[in-house]
């Protein structure tokens, strides 16, 4: 969970230049559709996203559709089951599609929460700078020191599980990582020479931040959001994973994994599956981070 | 450096401090208690026992205030879950096995990792290096319990080479004649590929960064063998970025992962952060997400401090503290 | 493919190796032991050392054991389970090795059950009740003695009595005693209340082997509860506290094993109490206790390095390598356990449960056959109709409660239109608790989700609560759980005890006034047991026709024994064709030993 946020920042100590806005994402653009891994990215990316939005069309059977006399069928075993069965006779195939439902969800969810909290109040801390700043400092030091997903586990243990809940226990701890670096990326801007022109010849607060903050800090903003996404996905198949996630019977790959454990010695297909998605869905986001990092930031790339 | 290490200090006892108040009222509002109210609720009197016993019918901010007096005299109770032991011993004997996952973990994730990151850098551009960030992206995002289950579905499922779990002390495996559990392959691989994909990315991208300064530039210049430079001048710099990467990734490895724990059945510190939320183990929460807390403050600032160590041109407190 | 085989054979050829180390060390450990004996019997040295097959007590064993140093019965443990003590009346949720047959042979209950169920004297060899139904006299079998030479009395068991009492001592088994309804021991409840000292129960020593029980009302089945009186000792408790025998200095037994090698979390060992003269003198020489985790049981089960696993370690792939195979098969010992019953409960007392025909509508659509064949296999479950398991007292055999909850998928859709829901429009979406299962129950209960769910046409989520989160919003009054799924294993082995808890003082948000009666009267009538039996019948009836629960099914236990560990008790079949462990049947653990192999 912190490996994809630790990269994220590495990418952020160089704040993007302002120059011409507009050549600067048409640059970013083409670099970006030249980077073969992050076009990959792209394409397994897309690939998910439309199992989820058009899971209802796609899937063969209903996620929670049971059949009594097909239960743990084996991939293959049955013409209806290309993915064979699960432990309660739910099509294995149909699970995973809106398994990916569930994940893209969680993820988006997250990180929309995440930037809504987390963007004003790093904002206000960079900006202000003061006891709001050292307010937020604090507060980024505390929940650094609580570890990790334990966090949420604790959370949801008080709030009992479900798919708004985990959204709700993934966001406490999200916000906190775009509000520290919308702080970071604002208190070095601020010092910049054209905001300080900017100021000198007048330009209102508002204006100050709007036409000169806002847009500047997007850049390493959008690397964060983009490596925010999978860590969200992480947690919740954690959380899934440990039997505290999403419920039945809406389907999840992490909830999946956990249950394979204990039938992985006889029914392998029920842990390769949602392994494997999540691997992908993983590593998909991760190529669009990185790829998208490279795009904006042209001085990694020499 | 003396006054910036002491406001330091400050702020992580700020941060402990806030940690256990959060935890305490957090732990606290969860529903239950350690008794067993599955047959109905118990009698009014009987739970009262059971409450007083425990030390659980005073306020809230008078137990915080217990707990923390004798926490600070070393004293972090009796676990519910094992009251014939102390919250101390059950740690020391369950973090033992944890750090023995750990150190392995250490090992292999710093040797695999850095001598990819060198081969990377050192082979810049070609399919070595491609290959390296490949792997190492991979290990990055894919998650462990993923690997470990991989792990188990290929060599104990398929081949039946490894057994699926558990954790042999060392001993165990010495009566059998071997001086290595076979059951200790699976979690160490699974659980070193994050800090290992981290290591290598650093590794590589860092000592590619110091072969471009001058001072390299300059020693090849004067003709030094290239394997001299690589390790006299290029290692010794690349270590910076390194310093940042281990204090990320140790204080994970010395509490353990939950799910590399669960998968592999080891009954580590890792499984007690959730055991004992299940079983509102107030004591051993308390102690554990402390022992968190104080491993990452202390970590971190002693990140800063190899800092200066490594690298003399960072001068502590010169750029606004934020670790 | 090549190496995989290449490397089974090297396993295979090694574990012939591994065998001869470790009876090498067995070797080696067995001349230590009976070293201290010679000192005793210097009197009679030669005849005793000569038959290998006689143990402690002088009884001979069967054709085909094993020597008696070889009878040692291994048994498995989860480390991460809470566990303090071995005895009951100390803590009864944190026993050590989490077995009945571990954890209580350091102490004789005054009676028990033989396999059909009757009841029989244990350290008590008769008791006769009063006439009023309220004082119950126990008389001890003379002669019986703590490993320490000291003889059991009755003070021992007032002793143990008074401990569970004990408001300090919080006993967390404590409401037990209160028998959940009318009777129970008298003053109990005050003492634990702390409004009466411990002296004032119900429990007294009339002499040394004269032990007097009190109960509030009559209380019929009273003898039966005594099943649960595993004695401690009133001088240990006195001296060391509660947890005396958490530690090999203070221990002392009065039962058939005593401790003799105590490391939790690494291995427990009992060895027969050579002191014992009750009456379930063991054959084995030792029982062994070894921490592992609960998913490797199953493995090191079939490395031989344990000899019984309990049907809720295995997991469905295990039983899935369990049924192919027939020697394991073979020895995976079915019996009724503790009679549990799978049921789903309402709030019956706000909407949209509070409507009989809805209650109905979910009782007529679980497929539980289908359930029980497919999701929980039929080794392990039936389905259920009712509460009580067939075989269980006052239980319906005949099947005359199966009309009433069965699976009747129109009748259902019937029902929940006549509640106001036809195909289940406007029903309003449902959440199911689920009591922290384990995957294997989590798919019964997803399966009975989606049947109801499939049938009526409605929205059911399964949400799989936190143990305590579960119980504690069940418990809460009113209660924060509309829908839920348990299950309830009986205490005591009367329908006092499994109808008892469906009165509307107890965990389920269900009143019905007839049935409380019913049952109220029942457990206290004295003197015509058809007509209490008739009584809980009627109630059993009254609770299925008016959906106090959905019953789904009773489940099977089981226990997965190795081939050599034998025992007429437990391998030949009761009066039910049951064989295996049976519940609150102690002396099973005295009939157990190990055949040559």
């Amino acid at each position: 969970m912190t490996s994809a946020s630790a990269s994220a920042s590495d990418a952020l100590v160089q704040p993007a230049k302002a120059s011409n806005q507009r050549t600067l994402w048409r640059d970013a653009a083409r670099r970006f559709s030249r980077n073969r891994l992050a076009m990959v990215g792209l394409v397994i990316v897309t690939f998910f996203v439309f199992l989820a939005v058009f899971a209802d069309v796609l899937a063969p059977h209903p996620y929670d559709k049971v059949y009594f006399e097909r239960v743990l069928l084996f991939p293959g075993e049955h013409p209806a089951h290309p993915m064979g069965t699960d432990e309660v006779g739910r099509d294995y195939l149909s699970r995973m599609i809106y398994g990916a439902r569930t994940s893209i969800t969680v993820g988006l969810a997250v990180m929309a929460i995440a930037v809504a909290i987390g963007v004003p109040i790093g904002g206000i801390a960079g900006y202000m700078g003061g006891f709001a700043d050292w307010i937020v400092s604090r507060l980024v030091e505390i929940m650094t020191a609580f570890p990790g997903i334990l966090f949420a586990i604790l959370i949801i243990s008080v709030w009992g599980g479900g798919i708004t809940k985990v959204i709700m226990a993934l966001s406490i701890t999200a916000w906190i990582e775009i509000a520290r670096l919308t702080r970071a990326q604002l208190l070095s801007l601020r010092e910049k020479e054209y905001v300080e022109s900017a100021r000198a010849i007048g330009v209102t607060q508002r204006g100050i931040i709007m036409r000169h903050l806002i847009p500047n800090s997007l850049t390493p903003l959008l690397v964060a959001i983009s490596f925010g996404i999978p860590t969200a996905i992480f947690a919740e198949a954690g959380l899934s994973f440990l039997g505290i996630g999403i419920n039945d019977p809406f389907a999840s790959w992490g909830k999946m994994v956990g249950v394979s454990n204990s039938y992985v010695r006889v029914y392998w297909h029920l842990a390769l599956f949602p392994t494997l998605a999540i691997a992908l869905l993983m590593l998909g986001f991760t190529f669009v981070g990185d790829g998208l990092r490279d795009a904006l930031d042209p001085k990694m790339l020499e | 450096m003396t006054r910036y290490l002491l406001g330091r200090l400050l702020s992580l006892l700020l941060v402990l401090f806030v940690v256990s108040v959060v935890t305490f009222v957090l732990m606290h509002s969860v529903p239950g208690g350690p008794f067993d109210e599955s047959k109905g609720r118990l009698p009014e009197a009987a739970r009262a026992n059971i409450m007083r016993k425990y030390g659980l019918d005073k306020p809230i901010y008078v137990q915080y205030w217990n707990y923390m007096k004798n926490a600070l005299r070393g004293d972090f109770g009796i676990p519910y879950q094992q009251p014939q032991t102390t919250v101390t011993a059950l740690i020391a004997k369950t973090w033992r096995i944890t750090l023995q996952v750990g150190a392995m973990t250490v090992l292999l994730a710093f040797g695999v990792g850095i001598s990819l990151g060198l081969i990377a850098a050192y082979n810049q551009n070609s399919w070595i290096d491609s290959f390296v960030t490949f792997f190492a992206m991979l290990g990055f995002t894919v998650p462990n319990f993923v690997v470990a289950l991989w792990l188990i579905l290929v060599f104990a499922v398929r081949l039946k080479w490894l057994p699926m779990g558990g954790w042999s002390a060392s001993g165990d495996c010495l009566v059998a004649g071997r001086f290595f559990c076979s059951d200790w392959i699976m979690p160490v691989v699974a659980y070193s590929l994050i800090p290992m994909a981290i290591i290598a990315r650093y590794t590589r991208s860092s000592v590619v960064d110091v072969m471009r300064q001058d001072y390299a530039r300059t020693a090849r210049a004067k003709g030094l063998h290239e394997r001299t430079i690589m390790f006299r001048h290029v290692f010794r710099n690349a270590l910076i970025p390194m310093v940042t990467a281990l204090g990320v990734i140790i204080p994970n490895l010395l509490t353990g992962s939950i799910f590399i724990e669960t998968v592999f059945r080891i009954n580590g510190m890792g499984k007690y952060f959730v055991t004992s939320i299940f079983n509102r183990d107030y004591p051993m929460i308390m102690a554990l997400f402390l022992l968190v807390a104080v491993l990452w403050g202390v970590l971190y600032l002693l990140t800063d401090i190899a800092y200066t160590w490594i690298d003399p041109r960072v001068r502590l407190g010169a750029k606004g503290g934020n670790a | 493919m090549k190496s995989v085989r290449k490397f089974q054979l090297g396993k295979a050829w090694l574990l012939p190796l591994l065998l001869v180390t470790a009876l090498a060390f067995a070797g080696c450990a067995a001349p230590a032991a009976p070293a201290p004996a010679p000192a005793e019997e210097a009197a009679a040295p030669a005849e005793e050392a000569a038959d290998p097959y006689v143990t402690v007590f002088g009884e001979t064993l069967p054709e085909g054991a094993a020597p008696y140093e070889e009878q040692v019965l291994r048994m498995a443990s989860d480390p991460t389970l809470p566990s303090t003590t071995f005895d009951f009346f100390a803590a009864v949720y944190q026993r050590y090795c989490h077995s009945d047959y571990f954890s209580n042979t350091f102490g004789d209950p005054l009676v028990e059950l033989d396999t059909d169920f009757n009841l029989v004297p244990a350290a008590a060899e008769s008791w006769e009740v009063s006439e009023d139904g309220r004082v119950w006299t126990f008389r001890l079998r003379p002669g019986q003695m703590w490993s320490d030479g000291t003889p059991l009395t009755a003070a021992d068991y007032e002793a143990t009595f008074r401990l569970g009492a004990s408001p300090e001592h919080a006993w967390d088994f404590a409401w037990f005693h209160s028998f959940l309804g009318p009777g129970g021991i008298k003053n109990w409840s005050k003492a634990v209340a702390g409004e009466v000292p411990v002296e004032e129960i119900g429990v007294r020593a009339v002499d040394d082997l004269t032990l007097e029980i009190e109960t509030e009302e009559p209380f019929p089945p009273l003898p039966g509860v005594m099943k649960f009186s595993w004695v401690m000792q009133k001088k240990a408790l006195e001296e060391h506290g509660a947890l005396y025998n958490s530690s090999l200095e203070t221990h002392v037994s009065a039962g058939p094993f005593k401790l003799v090698e105590f490391d939790p979390g690494n291995r427990i060992v009992l060895e027969a109490n050579e002191q014992y003269t009750g009456y379930r003198q063991p054959r084995l020489k030792q029982i062994a206790c070894t921490y592992m985790s609960p998913d490797t049981y199953f493995v090191a089960f079939q490395n031989g390095e344990i000899d019984h696993i309990t049907y809720e370690f295995l997991s469905a792939a295990d039983f899935d390598i369990i049924l192919n195979d027939p020697v394991l098969s073979e020895n995976y010992l079915r019996n009724f356990g503790d009679f549990r019953t799978d049921y789903l409960m309402f709030d019956t007392f706000t909407e949209p449960f509070n409507n009989l025909d809805v209650r109905k509508a979910f009782a007529y659509a679980v497929d539980r056959e289908a359930i029980v064949k497919n999701i929980y296999g039929e080794i392990k479950a039936m389905p259920a109709h009712s509460m009580l398991m067939p075989g269980y007292p006052s239980s319906d055999a005949e099947g005359l409660l199966a009309e009433y909850q069965t699976f009747n998928c129109e009748l259902a859709q019937e029902h929940l239109a006549e509640a106001g829901y036809p195909d289940g429009e406007g029903f309003p979406r449902q959440e199911m608790w689920l009591r922290g299962e384990a995957p294997a129950m989590a798919a019964v209960y997803q399966a009975t989700a989606a049947s109801i769910a499939d049938c009526l046409n409605i929205d059911i989520e399964v949400s799989n609560k936190d143990y305590k989160v579960y119980t504690d919003g069940m418990n809460a009054r009113p209660t924060e759980m509309k829908f839920g799924a348990i299950s309830y294993g009986m205490d005591f082995l009367d329908p006092a005890n499994l109808l008892g808890i469906w009165v509307s003082t107890g965990r389920h948000s269900w009143k019905n006034d007839e049935f409380d009666r019913l049952v109220a009267e029942a457990s206290v009538l004295v003197g015509d047991p058809e007509m209490r039996d008739q009584m809980f019948r009627d109630a059993e009836k009254i609770l299925v026709d008016d959906v106090g629960g959905v019953f789904i099914a009773h489940r099977w236990m089981g226990d997965l024994v190795q081939p050599y560990v034998q025992g007429e008790a437990i391998r030949e079949p009761d009066k039910f064709g049951i064989t295996g462990l049976h519940w609150g049947n102690d002396s099973l653990i005295s009939n157990i030993y190990i055949a040559e192999q």
